[in-house]
């Protein structure tokens, strides 16, 4: 088993990430440069589950703009699956986010003029997957999640968590190699927050995706195996989970105080 | 490293080497060649060396007329020594450099053997009376040949080097286009995306799009109504526009196209806002979807796909159904037209150019609205994680006072220059006016709203004034944007329409029914007119008056000459009689004009709907740029003085808006010029000492030829009345002293020699009836404008007025209350708030129209008569419309709020 964990490959791996950007200042009306993120350096490896915690403002969801290939670095490397970004053209980043990357936001995301099955199965459509195929893998991962009552409704008739689970679903659909989530229980009650972050879990586990998520959420937090705490574009603190989740809890909420 | 060189590499110096042979081998052949020639004898250079070295020069060139120093024989023997080892040396390289060129050892000595060429024939040249050309008696050969030698050693060095760099260009040239080659095939195969898309595809991009399909409809009629309106516009250009069959449509044209222009320029500034803001509002709606899809990893070029299919979709439809009720209305207007002012006006035919300038019209309008939107292209919000909707706008804080102040003080200063007729109620002052409403609005909103915080009842009104306080530019700019539509809608519209409505009729405006601009040669044909008809005619003493400037164009381009206008000049005493005739009860009163001149009283002959206007352009409007006399083609008033040319600024003892002779070009040409009875006599005689092209006084009676140096343009105001049916009687007399003014009409044919009532009054009607259909319908247009941007406004806002009720609702407010709140922030800040800017400023404008055009109490109260009805209907239906938009706004928001 620890032989098997060494042979691990790096899903991601920066080296001297930095994201600038320019802002119009309303004072005097010249340009500044806010620096966002300062030269991290971080790989996370295959099967990993990794959270991403800091204060507002600290860089998290730009981070993770930038390790979804939404974004590009203003300096630095960012290796995906042993690939230099940067020498990527943008259309195949945009195949690398629609084959090997599953996105979960905060917010959803989901079109509102799409059916739930609809929804789910638009990444498979995007990649020219064939119809019969698509509707089987969406029928597939509905039913996983609780969804196959809520094929045929529309975003608007779902409820919070009922919606995320559509957008984790839609996430896997592509079979990613990498998952990102953006704060995935910040809208939720607590109940379906538990329910999403249960699902992440069991994903990570027993599919053996690498995860890595955004949150706020201590209690959310625990339930990673890692934890790169970020403070003013720098990381403060790259933390293993090891003991039990109560005690890796208790030492996230320790390190939250440095915050 | 050495280059391997290539069969390619090896062809090219054999190339190389066949043209320095040739080039060279010419060269050593010039050099046997005998080109000194020293009396009957001739030399090559060696020859010359050794003839020289054997009998010595004196004995070369004795008895020869040579052109060398003579006097200093030692120094021509010195200079020509020099020469010799120069062509010598010259004759070593070339044949060492043929040597290496032969067995392949470099070619840097091509570069000695030029220099030494160079340098030889350089000496030949310039050593005068030193130099073996002094001392050939053939100038000819002796310098050409030398020359030659230069050149062809230049020429190989020039043709080697190409080549060599020829090889080179080919060789990177070739590199860089394997690299591309290989370049493109990688890319090829990294990128390659194999197979179709399914089915579901294509249905899952239809149903996104039908899903903001509400929001492209709205697109599509805004964007039809405008293409409808460019082809009517061009259209009308189209068909008025052409030469017709009538000269006397030249003037109908005129005014016309004025009428025209005054609406396109309005029109197309609305088309722009409508669907630049359409556009914007379209395209923000569906960034959330094309950002779904991009992050979802949708390729770039397949999302722009769509989005143009959408947007040509919509250009394509808007063509032909925008083109098709233009046509309607163009047919419309034709058939009405030919009823209205008889067929014999000759309406041109619409041909493809009308509908292809129209396309790039509405092309050019979506290529602006694309610029203004271009930020949703390069960024579809993906990801971010500001909500760009809870973004707090600054309030504008510095400075608050002092840019109050210079708001106001542009409002006041573009009112107060308004009311005056010199500034022709001039578009740029309604600019500087926006400019300073926008000033105001910005700063007064903010200044006030800070006054509310301060107040112990802010609480009270915090959620009402919330949104202004925190979207505080965007809002300004809706109140901005509806308070000038409304503005243009109750002001700039409907007084162009309504002036129309209350102008004097025909009779008023053309007192006679011909009124010519003769001379004393034209008693014949007026006494045959009378002996043929029953007419009656009255004759005034004239001069043609020039003014410098007659276009409204601000001044700058002070290198062209602008086109002058002309008038018509008459003395005090023929203006009293004019009144007279036109009012029995005039009382003749002193106008105050001076003996030199300088002091003159216009006459500005227009009707009441047309703009208050001076009778000259340049420069200071207040003094006009006039002159005694016929336009002078070559006058200027740059870099000069222009009163050289005759051309003398007037003092205005007074100016009267009104009609004594006929105001057949209203207000544009053709006014009276008074002046005081002396100085009229003396500017009756001017004609003879003036230069007709320059302006200039001319002394010598030599230079004073009449049709050549001096002419007297017409100088008798004929007025005749007669009978409509007589006209057409006299239609050959008319016909001959055209024919004989020719000369007259030569330098502007809109300023005729002669006009005729009936055919004024036809064109009239037209103008009329233009100008009054194209500002209702801008009037109407502007109205829906105002409609739009309140709906884009609220559609924007929807989500957030929708999760504030929800907010409210758990907050314990009742449903009444949050309803009231929406009705008030919408009705009160863009409704209530920019119609009272609006209606406030249209008044004030409409009373400095009533100063500058000089309305009498009854003209001003016939048209507040009207304009109540027109602003009652148009605030009617704006605040009807915008109460129900309320209304169904609320609805929708307690609708959403429920699940």
């Amino acid at each position: 088993m620890v032989s098997k964990m060494k042979e691990r490959k790096p899903v991601i791996k920066v080296e001297e990430l930095y994201r600038e950007y320019a802002k119009l200042s309303q004072r005097d009306g010249e340009t500044e440069s806010i620096k966002v993120l300062k030269g991290l350096d971080f790989a996370v490896k295959e099967q990993e589950f990794v959270g991403i915690m800091g204060k507002s403002g600290c860089g998290k969801t730009t981070l993770l703009k930038t390790l979804g290939l939404i974004d590009k670095p203003t300096k630095g490397t960012l290796y995906f699956c042993g690939r230099d970004t940067r020498k990527l053209w943008n259309d195949e980043l945009a195949d690398i986010r629609r084959r090997k990357i599953g996105f979960v936001f905060q917010d959803f995301y989901l079109m509102d003029s799409l059916s739930v099955s609809e929804n789910i199965m638009l990444p498979m459509v995007l990649d020219k997957k064939d119809a019969c195929s698509c509707m089987e893998k969406g029928k597939a991962y509905a039913g996983q999640f609780g969804l196959s009552h809520l094929m045929k409704k529309y975003p608007y008739e779902l409820s919070g968590g009922e919606k995320q689970r559509v957008a984790i679903s839609r996430a896997l659909i592509n079979d990613p190699d990498l998952i990102l989530a953006d704060e995935p229980t910040g809208n939720l009650d607590s109940k379906s927050g538990k329910t999403v972050i249960d699902a992440l879990e069991r994903i990570n586990e027993k599919m053996k995706k690498t995860i890595i998520m955004v949150t706020h959420d201590p209690q959310v937090a625990s339930r990673c195996k890692r934890i790169i705490f970020l403070k003013d574009g720098v990381i403060l603190e790259d933390l293993k989970r090891t003991g039990s989740e109560d005690e890796f809890y208790g030492k996230i909420i320790e390190k939250m105080k440095d915050l | 490293m050495k280059r391997k060189t290539d069969g390619e590499g090896k062809h090219m110096q054999r190339l190389q080497a066949a043209v320095s042979f040739g080039l060279y081998g010419a060269d050593i052949l010039l050099s046997f060649f005998p080109w000194i020639v020293i009396g009957d004898d001739q030399y090559n250079l060696f020859q010359l060396a050794l003839v020289m070295k054997d009998n010595g020069l004196e004995e070369l060139i004795a008895g020869v007329k040579t052109y060398a120093d003579m006097e200093n024989l030692a120094a021509v023997k010195a200079g020509i020594l020099i020469e010799l080892v120069f062509f010598g040396a010259f004759f070593l390289c070339s044949i060492f450099y043929l040597a290496a060129v032969l067995s392949g050892k470099g070619r840097k000595l091509n570069i000695a053997a030029f220099g030494t060429s160079f340098a030889a024939y350089y000496l030949h040249m310039t050593m005068s009376g030193y130099a073996i050309w002094d001392i050939t008696t053939d100038r000819t050969l002796g310098g050409v040949f030398p020359g030659m030698m230069t050149l062809l050693s230049g020429l190989e060095l020039m043709t080697v080097k190409i080549m060599g760099i020829w090889k080179e260009t080919k060789r990177l040239s070739e590199e860089s286009r394997k690299k591309d080659l290989r370049e493109k095939k990688e890319k090829q195969e990294r990128l390659r995306f194999y197979g179709r898309y399914s089915e579901l595809f294509y249905r899952f991009v239809w149903k996104n799009f039908k899903g903001n399909w509400k929001d492209y409809i709205l697109l599509l009629l805004c964007s039809i109504l405008v293409f409808t309106f460019i082809v009517t516009g061009f259209g009308l250009n189209r068909i008025l526009g052409a030469k017709s069959r009538y000269e006397g449509m030249d003037q109908i044209l005129g005014g016309l196209n004025g009428v025209l222009i005054n609406t396109v320029i309005p029109l197309g500034i609305i088309s722009v806002i409508i669907i630049v803001i359409l556009t914007f509002y379209y395209l923000r709606c569906r960034a959330k979807n094309y950002g779904i899809f991009f992050t979802l990893g949708m390729r770039k070029m397949t999302l722009q796909y769509f989005v143009v299919v959408e947007f040509f979709a919509l250009i394509l439809l808007t063509f032909v159904v925008g083109g098709i009720l233009g046509t309607g209305i163009l047919c419309l207007f034709s058939a009405k037209s030919e009823m209205l002012m008889g067929e014999h006006t000759g309406l041109s035919v619409l041909g493809a150019g009308t509908y292809f300038s129209a396309a790039a019209g509405l092309l050019l309008i979506y290529l602006t609205a694309f610029m203004a939107a271009r930020d949703i292209f390069y960024d579809f919000n993906m990801g971010r994680g500001t909500d760009l909707n809870a973004v707090r706008e600054e309030m504008p804080k510095r400075r608050q006072t002092g840019f109050l102040v210079l708001g106001l003080s542009f409002c006041l200063i573009s009112i107060l220059r308004y009311r005056r007729l010199k500034n022709f109620e001039s578009a740029y002052l309604l600019l500087l006016f926006f400019a300073g409403i926008y000033i105001t609005l910005r700063c007064g909103i903010a200044r006030w709203l800070e006054g509310e915080r301060k107040n112990a009842g802010y609480l009270g009104r915090l959620m009402v004034h919330n949104q202004l306080f925190h979207k505080s530019k965007t809002n300004t700019r809706y109140i901005f944007a509806m308070a000038v539509i409304q503005f243009c809608a109750l002001f700039y519209f409907s007084s162009q329409m309504i002036s129309v409505m209350i102008a004097e009729d025909g009779d008023m405006l053309y007192p006679y029914d011909i009124v010519c601009m003769a001379n004393d040669e034209d008693e014949d044909i007026f006494q045959r007119m009378e002996k043929k008809e029953k007419i009656t005619r009255r004759e005034y003493p004239m001069i043609r008056v020039s003014n410098y400037d007659s276009t409204e164009k601000p001044e700058g381009a002070l290198d062209v000459k602008p086109p002058q206008g002309q008038h018509i000049g008459i003395s005090e005493s023929t203006y009293h009689e004019l009144k007279a005739q036109l009012d029995a009860d005039y009382q003749r009163t002193d106008l105050h004009l001076d003996a030199e001149g300088k002091r003159i009283y216009i006459v500005h002959q227009q009707d009441k709907s047309v703009k208050a206007q001076p009778i000259d352009f340049f420069m200071s409007r207040a003094h006009p740029l006039l002159h005694a006399g016929t336009p002078c083609i070559n006058a200027s008033a740059v870099g000069g003085n222009i009163e050289e040319n005759g051309y003398y600024f007037k003092d205005i003892a007074g100016e009267e808006i009104g009609s004594l002779t006929g105001a057949f070009r209203q207000g544009l040409k053709d006014n009276l010029v008074v002046f005081s009875d002396e100085y009229f006599e003396q500017a009756k005689e001017l004609w003879k000492t003036t230069d007709m092209t320059s302006g200039r006084q001319l002394s010598e009676d030599t230079e004073k030829i009449p049709g050549v140096d001096i002419r007297q343009g017409p100088s008798r105001l004929v007025l005749i009345h007669t009978e409509e049916k007589d006209i057409s009687g006299l239609e050959s007399e008319l016909a001959e002293f055209k024919e004989r003014h020719r000369e007259d009409e030569k330098y502007d044919l809109t300023v005729p020699c002669y006009y005729t009532k009936q055919e004024a009054i036809r064109r009239l009607r037209t103008e009329r009836v233009m100008k009054i259909t194209m500002n209702l319908s801008l009037l109407i247009v502007s109205l829906f404008v105002y409609l739009v941007l309140l709906s884009v406004k609220m559609a924007t806002e929807a989500d957030m007025v929708i999760k504030r009720a929800v907010f409210l609702n758990c907050m314990g407010m009742r449903q009444k209350e949050r309803g009231g709140l929406i009705r008030k922030e919408l009705l009160c800040y863009y409704y209530l708030l920019p119609v009272t800017v609006a209606a406030g400023s249209a008044a004030v404008y409409t009373a400095a129209v009533f100063y500058a055009r000089q309305y009498t109490g009854e003209d001003i109260l016939a048209y507040l008569r009207l304009m109540a009805l027109v602003w009652a209907v148009s605030l009617a239906v704006t605040g009807a419309a915008a109460f129900v938009m309320t209304e169904m706004y609320v609805q929708k928001a307690e609708r959403r709020k429920e699940w």
